[in-house]
């Protein structure tokens, strides 16, 4: 808890104004948390993502932020203002969901007008829809119906009806998890570039952890129904706040060990594969339990002096411009990136970055 | 009339003639008595202890099949889907459609000899003979329709002008049968009970007129006696006219009695008739029958057990004055008094009035 | 192979064309016949649309067959939505459990409802006990039975599950995250139903409304025992013209009239309902 006041006082883009900030929730189904006691804060215009692996209660946040839960424990406020008694209806929240939730009845003009129309007494409702419809290359597809759009052309329709409201803040649960990876990279580049043409905040919710880097201002990963960590992406990839997150971000290995000395951002840490000083998470003092966070790319065979590790090459896997190497060094699979394809068994030594890794918690 | 309809029975008739004389006709003869016969009827007269005397004696079975109305009855000669059928149940009112659509066979009298204990009024009518003078049918069961009333809450004994009277609004009912109604709102008008059922057109306009003027008294018009019955029970009605059932239903739990209107009493009474199409190895069967429907046994069960008196004055002066009069045979000037509800020439007519006075 | 497929389908379609057709072929060709001393003869008279055409009693009660459908219809419908949408919201054994009950009504036969009707909306009857015992009322309330408002009453209840059934089944395959699109942009519970769960839920409030509109039109057995002396239907006109009147001419062209009159509010209902916004996409498409 502590840890985490400090990272966001670091992490947050100065000067912002906050629009959403949530304290204490918790929310319950049954026997189960779904979210148990997280507070978060969203900046105006600020795009943050959740992010986390299945369960741990993404969406479940979300329906709270957009009125459809009520949380058992703790405050929601928006613009300052409680929302515990205002109704989905009321709230400058609009959502993008998991399923598109497209009206089937509704021609494409007709659902993304839907909010409009409501309000009643709004004139140029035409004009709106089509400049929503632009915004999102949907215009040409007014007079269809959902079914007759492929999966990325609703997603879109989906994102133009929630955007032409003028919301205060977008979610966005997942919207891209059931497309196929060029559809998904090509809306990506879309979605952050609406985002910042509109100044909405987004709180966006996925579990894919490299779209979550490449569009987020903020990244708030999430670990059954707590948050772990919340920074930038540059943060949580290079000092994961624990072992989860470590593991979660990217293929690096981790090594288990206790810390020897501390001097000041670093520490010496003994583990299996020898002895490593490297930066070290605050808190960490001589004696504990810790993890050392090994990504592929601070490994080399080529390096000064003598190589950090020695083993043989357990699997080796072509990747095209690269290839991705197991080595095992001793009892462990240390993962790093080969310019060539290594047969199996040839013996490696390997340079490690130390600068470049971190020392990081165990999680609970 | 065999234009339109050739009945099942024929049909069956025919096969067997063209297929099976030769191997049925010489076994005719060896069956003397029939097993079984069939008697379409009414639940009321056909309980099965009221012909145990007549299987004992003769060793035919009786089996019963029930009616649900005379129109289906008739429908169903008619259409020749009640080919099963040995002796039929007309009633008297409509016997004489029966005779017309030469549904029945004419009777010979003479193998009837209980006919010689029918009261008069029933050996002389002529509803039961077709225009070629012979008899079709034979009245067995009679009953009175009374008004049944509650006598606890009406102190004079109610006539038909009461079931017009407004002192007893949304207490009264009638039943949803034009000729019945027709007639009673007729001999409320004062016509007398002769030309009850003979109405000129303006007759029935102002029938017509007094029947709507009733219909806000009425609490209800009543379909099956049953209905009747549930109505005086529930406190429903106090005053209707009726069937006798509502009365022997109640009289122990409530106060209700019967009215004999002075004006006239609607009677019914059943027949005995013979399918025109029986064959005749069972002739000789059927006619015992109608002889056991006059017959002691008979009248004795039906009075016993369902309270009503069969054509036959067989067994009356054997009965407690109490039995007498509980099936209107105590006092014989009631033979005088009735009037037998027979459909008019004009009866279309008269369904086009009920049905307007219903929908008015 | 389809030659076969094809030979199969054959006896079930000469059965549907001749179960429906040909007992309308009968009425058509009855309705020209002449009746001669209570025997139908082959004919081509137009006696019997003749006098239907002139009968103001006739069209009276096909009129009143319509506006009851009607009226039971609408009135299932409004208390058909809460308690179909109510049921989507159950778990699924409470659900079992709502259906059962539901469906009470149609376990007993009609006429042991109808007598229970009687004993409870009857003179001395529950619900007048009830009220008097209260001292809300000094005479009983007579209008509580045999009155157009009793009619009223026990069709609706009598058809209230037909509607909920056919509601319901379309309401449970209506996205609930439909709804909540709808709310998150804007919508009341209100609007949201009126926007999203009603054109969604066409199809069954269609089969519902068809349905209970059939039933209730043609219902003759509860009006005449509970409807006291408004009780009087177009149905049993017809059952009285073929059976006591014998005018089997008359009661043919009054039940044909009858059916096509039913048939045309059927269809004009149908349409209406299909105008319904955007209801056309949903039940062209399923
Ligand atoms: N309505 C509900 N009733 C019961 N349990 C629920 C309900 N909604 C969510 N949960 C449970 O709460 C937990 C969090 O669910 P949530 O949907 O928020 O997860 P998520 O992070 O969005 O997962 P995913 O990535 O799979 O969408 C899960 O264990 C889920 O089973
Ligand atoms: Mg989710």
């Amino acid at each position: 808890m502590v840890v985490e006041s400090r990272m966001e006082k670091r992490t947050e883009p100065a000067l912002s104004p906050l629009l959403l900030a949530m304290r204490g929730i918790v929310k319950t189904f049954g026997r189960s948390r779904a979210v148990d006691g997280i507070d978060l804060d969203v900046p105006e215009r600020a795009f943050l993502t959740l992010l986390g692996p299945s369960g741990c209660g993404k969406t479940t946040v979300l329906r709270m932020i957009a009125g459809f839960e009520r949380p058992d424990a703790g405050e929601i406020r928006l613009d300052n203002t409680p929302l515990a008694d205002v109704p989905p209806e009321r709230r400058p929240v609009n959502t993008v969901f998991q399923s598109y939730a497209l009206f089937p009845h509704l021609t494409v003009h007709d659902n993304v007008a839907f909010s409009l129309k409501l309000r009643g007494g709004v004139s140029d409702i035409g004009v709106r829809v089509r400049r929503a419809l632009d915004a999102v290359h949907m215009a040409d597809f007014g007079d269809r119906y959902p079914h007759q759009l492929s999966g990325g052309q609703q997603q879109r329709v989906a994102v133009a009806r929630s955007i032409i409201a003028e919301p205060r803040l977008l979610l966005l649960d997942e919207p891209l998890s059931a497309l196929d990876r060029k559809m998904r990279g090509h809306l990506q580049i879309e979605l952050k570039a609406l985002q910042r043409r509109l100044g909405i905040a987004f709180v966006y919710v996925t579990h894919d952890q490299e779209e979550a880097f490449a569009l987020s201002d903020i990244v708030v990963v999430m670990n059954k129904g707590r948050i772990a960590q919340k920074a930038d992406p540059e943060t949580i990839y290079s000092r994961p706040a624990d072992s989860f997150v470590a593991d979660f971000i990217g293929n690096s290995t981790l090594v288990e060990g206790r810390i020897q000395a501390r001097h000041g951002d670093r520490a010496t840490i003994e583990t299996a594969l020898g002895t490593i000083t490297a930066p070290a998470a605050e808190g960490l003092a001589v004696g504990d339990a810790a993890m050392l966070v090994i990504r592929p790319e601070l490994l080399s065979m080529r390096g000064e002096g003598s190589a950090t590790f020695t083993g043989s090459v357990g699997h080796s896997v072509f990747q095209g411009e690269r290839s991705m190497v197991g080595a095992e060094v001793g009892g462990l699979a240390l993962r790093f990136p080969a310019e060539a394809p290594l047969s199996v068994g040839t013996s490696v030594a390997l340079w490690l970055d130390a600068d470049r890794s971190f020392i990081t918690r165990i999680a609970a | 009339m065999q234009r339109f309809t050739l009945n099942r029975r024929q049909m069956l008739g025919g096969l067997a003639a063209g297929a099976g004389l030769s191997l049925l006709g010489p076994m005719r003869q060896a069956f003397a008595a029939v097993p079984e016969i069939v008697w379409a009827t009414w639940d009321s007269n056909g309980h099965p202890e009221y012909v145990a005397a007549f299987e004992k004696a003769t060793g035919t079975k009786v089996k019963l099949s029930f009616l649900s109305s005379e129109d289906a009855q008739f429908a169903a000669l008619k259409t020749g889907s009640a080919s099963d059928w040995d002796i039929v149940n007309p009633s008297l009112n409509q016997a004489s459609r029966y005779i017309k659509a030469k549904e029945l066979m004419p009777l010979d009298l003479s193998k009837v000899p209980n006919l010689a204990t029918m009261y008069d009024v029933f050996k002389t009518t002529d509803k039961v003979k077709g225009e070629d003078g012979k008899t079709y049918a034979i009245p067995y069961l009679w009953g009175l329709n009374p008004i049944v009333y509650r006598s606890d809450i009406h102190t004079e004994e109610p006539t038909y002008s009461t079931l017009f009277d407004p002192k007893f609004k949304g207490q009264l009912a009638m039943r949803d049968y034009a000729l019945e109604s027709i007639a009673i709102a007729a001999l409320h008008l004062g016509i007398p009970r002769e030309r009850a059922f003979l109405l000129t057109t303006d007759e029935l306009a102002e029938v017509k007129k007094a029947l709507i003027a009733q219909k806000p008294l009425l609490r209800t018009y009543w379909q099956t006696i049953g209905d009747l019955t549930n109505l005086f029970a529930t406190g429903e009605v106090t005053a209707a006219f009726s069937w006798r059932v509502p009365y022997d239903a109640l009289k122990d739990k409530m106060k209700v009695a019967m009215a004999k209107p002075k004006a006239g009493i609607m009677g019914w009474c059943d027949c005995f008739g013979i399918p025109a199409s029986l064959p005749e190895e069972k002739l000789e069967t059927a006619y015992k029958f109608a002889d056991y429907l006059l017959g002691a046994d008979y009248a004795a069960t039906i009075a016993e057990i369902g309270n009503y008196a069969t054509t036959s004055s067989i067994i009356r002066d054997k009965l407690t004055p109490e039995k007498q009069a509980a099936i209107f045979v105590d006092d014989l000037s009631v033979m005088q008094n009735f009037i037998w509800p027979v459909a008019p020439e004009n009866y279309s007519e008269w369904l086009k009035v009920w049905n307007e006075v219903k929908a008015a | 192979m389809t030659f076969r497929q094809r030979h199969l389908a054959l006896p079930v379609a000469v059965a549907i064309i001749a179960g429906c057709l040909a007992p309308l072929a009968v009425l058509v060709a009855f309705s020209f016949y002449e009746v001669e001393e209570f025997d139908l003869v082959p004919a081509f008279s137009f006696r019997a649309w003749g006098e239907l055409a002139v009968s103001a009693t006739d069209w009276f009660l096909i009129g009143k067959a319509v506006l009851s459908g009607l009226t039971t219809t609408v009135f299932t419908v409004v208390l058909g939505y809460p308690v179909a949408l109510a049921l989507t919201r159950l778990s699924a054994s409470a659900k079992g459990l709502a259906v059962i009950v539901l469906l009470t009504p149609l376990y007993t036969g009609e006429i042991v409802r109808i007598y229970a009707w009687r004993i409870v909306l009857g003179g001395e009857g529950l619900v007048n006990t009830v009220l008097q015992g209260l001292g809300l009322i000094d005479e009983p309330m007579k209008v509580l039975l045999f009155s157009p408002f009793t009619i009223g009453l026990v069709l609706t209840y009598n058809n209230l599950p037909f509607m909920v059934l056919a509601i319901w089944v379309s309401a449970e395959m209506v996205d609930r995250r439909l709804i909540e699109a709808a709310r998150d942009l804007g919508a009341r519970p209100v609007d949201a139903f009126f926007r999203v769960i009603l054109p969604l839920t066409v199809p069954g409030l269609a089969a519902g409304s068809l349905t209970v509109f059939a039933l209730s039109a043609g219902e003759m057995l509860t009006p005449s025992l509970l409807g006291g002396t408004s009780g009087s239907t177009a149905m049993a006109l017809v059952d009285n013209l073929f059976g006591t009147a014998f005018d089997w001419p008359l009661a043919s062209a009054l039940a044909l009239a009858l059916l096509a009159t039913l048939f045309l509010v059927a269809s004009a209902m149908a349409g209406l309902m299909l105008r319904l916004k955007g209801a056309r996409a949903v039940i062209g498409r399923a």
